[in-house]
């Protein structure tokens, strides 16, 4: 007998879905118009520019980004291989693949600040130009996503996992959302490499 | 795609053949950016290609949406839909402004030449 809010393990019949992938989904389609934006702003403002430089003309470090590449595919695989755990009911490699995400996000963000502190020790700030603001944001509200999912992951890496114990499928239903989330978010820097670091410039 | 059954191996094989075109992909984009292509629309067209397909796989793969239901793909299009559209109605806008932008530089990110001051014009007005 289910309590609450029903539908968190069976699909509802109408939607064929169980509540949180509608809502996570959802969710995730708001996410694509918040970068949607973000990134046609990139666009509006490179078209709009007589002269547009290059990631490496800004000091912009490629090989540093290609590694985060790395990085967050690495984490996107560890992620949904934790999901795959827990179908085979393995509560143990579950939490193996789940902190080695979580490990990668870590790493993602060391190397950001390591970019990131670089900069400012070289005077080089969001005011700089158009292109370092549009840059500081985009890569900046893509590392706050990662931080919020790190502690979402976080959570079901830890306490979060008691509920494999009296609800096993409402967990693992948990971390496929979970994983969601954190795929959308390797999904973005997919883009954002190559927008950022890998563009031609424009000069007059 | 749903918590019920327990056979993952060919999930695993799955998955671990989309991280190898992943990784494959990320190195065909840094080399492509080393290639020096002469048009610039070419270049952005494979570079957003390749990024597209990476994109791809990720959803469909690791995101399950190969499998997924149709209310799902409905959400994503009309996410879609109003993505397109905002595009569309800024780059209308912003071709308007192209004659000002042409005449005033705005948002060049280089330093612009100052024009040379006219001195001799204001020491003649003073007198």
């Amino acid at each position: 007998m289910s309590h609450g809010i029903p539908y968190n393990n069976e699909p509802r019949p109408d939607t064929g879905l169980y509540n949180a992938k509608l809502g996570i989904w959802l969710f995730l389609a708001s996410e694509v118009m918040l970068f949607g934006a973000l990134f046609t702003s990139y666009v509006a403002l490179r078209v709009g520019a007589n002269s547009w430089p290059t990631g490496e003309e800004k000091g912009l470090n490629m090989w540093l980004a290609m590694t985060n590449t790395f990085v967050l595919i690495a984490s996107s695989v560890t992620m949904v291989m934790s999901w795959a755990a827990l179908i085979e009911k393995n509560l143990s490699k579950y939490r193996l693949y789940m902190g080695i995400t979580i490990l990668c996000g870590f790493i993602f963000m060391i190397i950001k600040a390591f970019e990131y502190g670089a900069k400012f020790s070289h005077g080089t700030f969001p005011r700089e130009d158009t292109f370092m603001a549009i840059y500081f944001t985009l890569t900046g509200l893509h590392g706050l996503h990662v931080l919020g999912g790190m502690a979402v992951n976080a959570y079901l890496w830890g306490p979060g996992a008691k509920m494999w114990h009296t609800d096993p499928v409402r967990f693992t239903n948990r971390i496929e959302c979970a994983g969601l989330y954190w795929h959308f978010v390797d999904l973005v820097w997919i883009f954002l490499f190559p927008t950022l670091y890998l563009m031609p410039g424009k000069h007059p | 795609m749903s918590a019920e059954h327990g056979d993952t191996s060919k999930l695993v094989k799955k998955y671990m053949m989309v991280f190898a075109a992943l990784i494959g992909g990320t190195i065909l984009t840094v080399a492509v950016a080393w290639v020096h292509i002469e048009s610039f629309a070419i270049a952005v067209l494979i570079g957003l290609f390749i990024a597209t397909v990476k994109g791809a796989l990720v959803a469909l793969y690791f995101m399950h949406l190969s499998a997924e239901r149709r209310l799902i793909y409905n959400v994503l299009i009309l996410a879609s839909i109003f993505i397109v559209v905002m595009v569309g109605l800024i780059m209308w806008t912003e071709g308007d402004q192209q004659v000002v932008k042409e005449r005033n530089g705005a948002f060049s990110v280089l330093p612009e030449k100052k024009p040379a001051a006219h001195g001799a014009e204001h020491s003649e007005k003073k007198h």
